[in-house]
């Protein structure tokens, strides 16, 4: 997408553009028509010189006498022709320059002097002429004593317009150079202009660019405001006050249901821990470690949701620790023993040493908690859940499998959607929010987390990212 | 051994009890600070559980006025407080642990026994083997410089150890103090911890060893040579 610097850039310079274009059109021809007027001007002087010479001279424009009129119109270094027709349209006389090429016929009926354009003179150039009509007064009868008459005759003389062309060629040259440095000039100009007239709306741009969930407390501040950007700072501020004031409210109250629901969790996990410790009964009949179950599972969700407004308030950082994923994922399955013996499941563990992690330990330990919990509670009583750590070269990868004969593709894609998990608990509900936390929780430590249906129809969870190199495991 | 609870919550206070009567302390309980600052006065404990979030009196300020009068009694913070400066703030003021809540009982009552030996052992807050250092507070085990990567379970192993450093440990004394209650064959799970053990501390080019004893039970030295 373009900016709004370009596309004002790119519009004002082409408009000028075209405007320059316009206007340097109009002015050529504006300059042409006067420089042919100041040539036009010339003509029809020379055209009368000649008619005072016929006048004065009737048989001048006899055959062999034209070098007499020619005369009358060498008085500059300009090249003339002239052209002397009868009423009838015969050529009475004409420049020997003119190689028995004609000038063009006007009838001498014409009042005023005729001006126009000719293609092609003798001498290989484009040329303006001028027709006048005269009327020579000569005298009529055998030895010229008799009456005079009036003859109308019609003069047309013309010159070559080389200098005039060579001229505008020169005008036209000195105006393109004008145009060009002054678009050039212009264009910067503009530029400079538009880059410094719209820094206000890029520094409101960059601002908003930085703000995040961590930097709501943070307003717009501008320097040297524009009028029309006063009401969008204000209202935009206004707005991060509100959304701020929110946030913080939202915030405020997750982490301190969060923290005020650790008390209770405390209560009734001690309360089943230490009846299972002191009566055999308790431990024999199952109920308290189903309990002490579900209070776990609490825990575990609490915990993530604990990391996951921390890490959405910018108190977390996401990889903060060096961390032997082996020893977390074992310390991790010392924590669902119990849960596990207590539904005959056996646990399979195939865990690679040395794979380091530059991670935040925190959300890795509630990431791997949470899918072991969901895998010790879902398998079927009496089978496998099975844990694997390997390096592949500069990535790790963790998979959590355990039997799922009640899920298709079609739910395992929805996993990790709240409250659309796939898995049904043996009490029947199948909230998946914690699965939909531990993808949040993955995504902030940038590892990818999957779910996917094994050819032996198992639920496999793969936790992967990268994993250190070997020679720089420890700091 | 004594043991003072300070704890706010009725229900969380007669389970604990419960609980370290069954493991065999003497247990006082307090439900406020102030209560839990006049028991800590007027008796002589071996252990406090002090909640820090308490009415009348914080936790925070029953340890500091303990500290201030010279009480040594071993202090084990348990707190709805779980970031680092929390922690550190706890530490630092003089608590000898700190255990988030929610908890599992199971290590409760071990760090709380940890805390006893150490106050009729060394009574410092730190064992030394060699190269091998063990911090009491933070819970970890240091290979000159480096921590050791090891699993709660792992760590209280070698603290138990640690503590009978050069003496031979049985391995039921190992599974009544570290598992419990936990199912199935646990002598399985010490041989398996004491595997993982070893092995971290062959691979950290530690020099002290945990040798085994066929039949008795293992024995931590420092290196030999």
């Amino acid at each position: 997408m373009r900016s709004i610097q370009t596309r004002l850039l790119l519009l004002l310079a082409g408009g000028s553009a075209t405007l320059v274009l316009a206007g340097g059109w109009v002015l050529d021809g504006l300059v042409r028509r006067q420089l042919l007027a100041m040539l036009d001007a010339a003509l029809p002087s020379r055209a009368e010189a000649l008619a005072i010479v016929l006048a004065l001279d009737p048989d001048a424009m006899q055959e062999g006498r034209e070098s007499a009129l020619a005369a009358a119109l060498e008085v500059t270094s300009r090249p003339f022709f002239f052209q002397i027709w009868t009423h009838d349209g015969v050529t009475a006389g004409r420049s020997p320059s003119l190689a028995g090429v004609d000038l063009p016929y006007v009838h001498g009926d014409e009042p005023t002097p005729w001006f126009g354009g000719i293609e092609r003179l003798p001498n290989g150039q484009a040329g303006r002429a001028v027709a006048v009509v005269m009327h020579q007064v000569r005298a009529v009868g055998a030895s010229g004593g008799g009456a005079a008459a009036r003859f109308p005759l019609t003069i047309v003389v013309a010159t070559d317009q080389t200098e005039l062309d060579a001229t505008l060629a020169r005008l036209r040259r000195v105006a393109l150079l004008i145009v060009l440095v002054a678009l050039g000039v212009g264009v910067l100009t503009l530029r400079w202009v538009l880059r410094s007239g719209l820094a206000p709306l890029r520094e409101l741009a960059e601002q908003a660019r930085g703000l995040d969930a961590r930097s709501l407390a943070s307003r717009f501040e501008l320097e040297r405001v524009p009028s029309e950007l006063v009401p969008i700072r204000d209202r935009l501020n206004e707005l991060l006050e509100r959304l701020q004031a929110a946030f913080d409210h939202e915030q405020r109250f997750t982490s301190s249901l969060a923290h005020e629901l650790r008390t209770p969790i405390a209560e009734l996990r001690t309360l089943a821990e230490v009846a299972l410790r002191a009566d055999p009964a308790a431990r024999s009949s199952g109920n308290y470690q189903a309990f002490l179950t579900s209070v776990e599972r609490i825990q575990s969700l609490v915990q993530a949701l604990l990391l996951l407004r921390r890490s959405e308030a910018g108190q977390l950082e996401r990889a903060g620790d060096r961390v032997e994923l082996g020893t977390l994922v074992q310390d991790v399955l010392d924590d669902h023993e119990a849960s596990a013996a207590q539904r005959r499941l056996s646990i399979e563990a195939e865990i690679a040493d040395g794979v380091w992690l530059d991670t935040n330990r925190a959300m890795l330990r509630a990431i791997v908690d949470n899918l072991l919990r969901n895998a010790v509670e879902y398998a079927p009583t009496g089978t496998a859940v099975r844990v694997d750590v390997e390096r592949t070269g500069a990535s790790f990868a963790c998979r959590i499998r355990n039997a799922a004969p009640a899920l298709d593709e079609e739910s395992v894609a929805r996993l990790f959607e709240p409250r659309k998990g796939g898995q049904t608990r043996r009490d029947g509900s199948h909230l998946g929010l914690g699965l939909a936390l531990c993808n949040a929780l993955a995504r902030f430590v940038g590892l990818e987390l999957a779910a996917a249906l094994d050819p032996e129809h198992r639920l496999v969870f793969t936790i992967a990212g990268p994993a250190r190199a070997d020679a720089d495991q420890r700091r | 051994m004594k043991l003072l609870l300070v704890e706010d919550s009725a229900s969380l206070r007669a389970n604990l009890e419960t609980g370290f009567r069954g493991a065999g302390f003497a247990v006082d309980t307090a439900a406020d600070g102030t209560e839990g600052l006049r028991l800590a006065r007027e008796k002589q404990y071996d252990v406090v559980v002090l909640d820090f979030g308490l009415p009348s009196l914080d936790g925070m300020d029953v340890l500091q006025a303990m500290r201030v009068e010279g009480n040594g009694a071993r202090v084990l913070a348990l707190t709805a407080r779980d970031s680092l400066q929390d922690r550190l703030k706890g530490l630092d003021g003089g608590a000898d642990d700190y255990v988030v809540k929610p908890f599992s009982f199971d290590e409760l009552l071990a760090r709380v026994r940890a805390l006893c030996r150490r106050a009729y052992g060394a009574g410092g807050s730190a064992i030394q083997l060699g190269d091998l250092a063990l911090d009491l507070s933070e819970r970890v085990a240091r290979v000159g410089d480096r921590a050791l990567e090891l699993t709660r379970r792992e760590y209280a192993l070698l603290e138990h150890l640690a503590f009978r450093r050069g003496q031979v440990v049985k391995r039921e004394e190992i599974e009544n103090s570290l598992y419990e209650s936990a199912d199935g064959p646990k002598s399985n799970v010490v041989d398996a911890g004491i595997l993982r053990l070893r092995k971290k501390l062959v691979a950290s080019g530690c020099k002290a060893t945990i040798e085994t004893l066929r039949g008795i039970g293992y024995r931590l030295d420092a290196a030999s040579g």
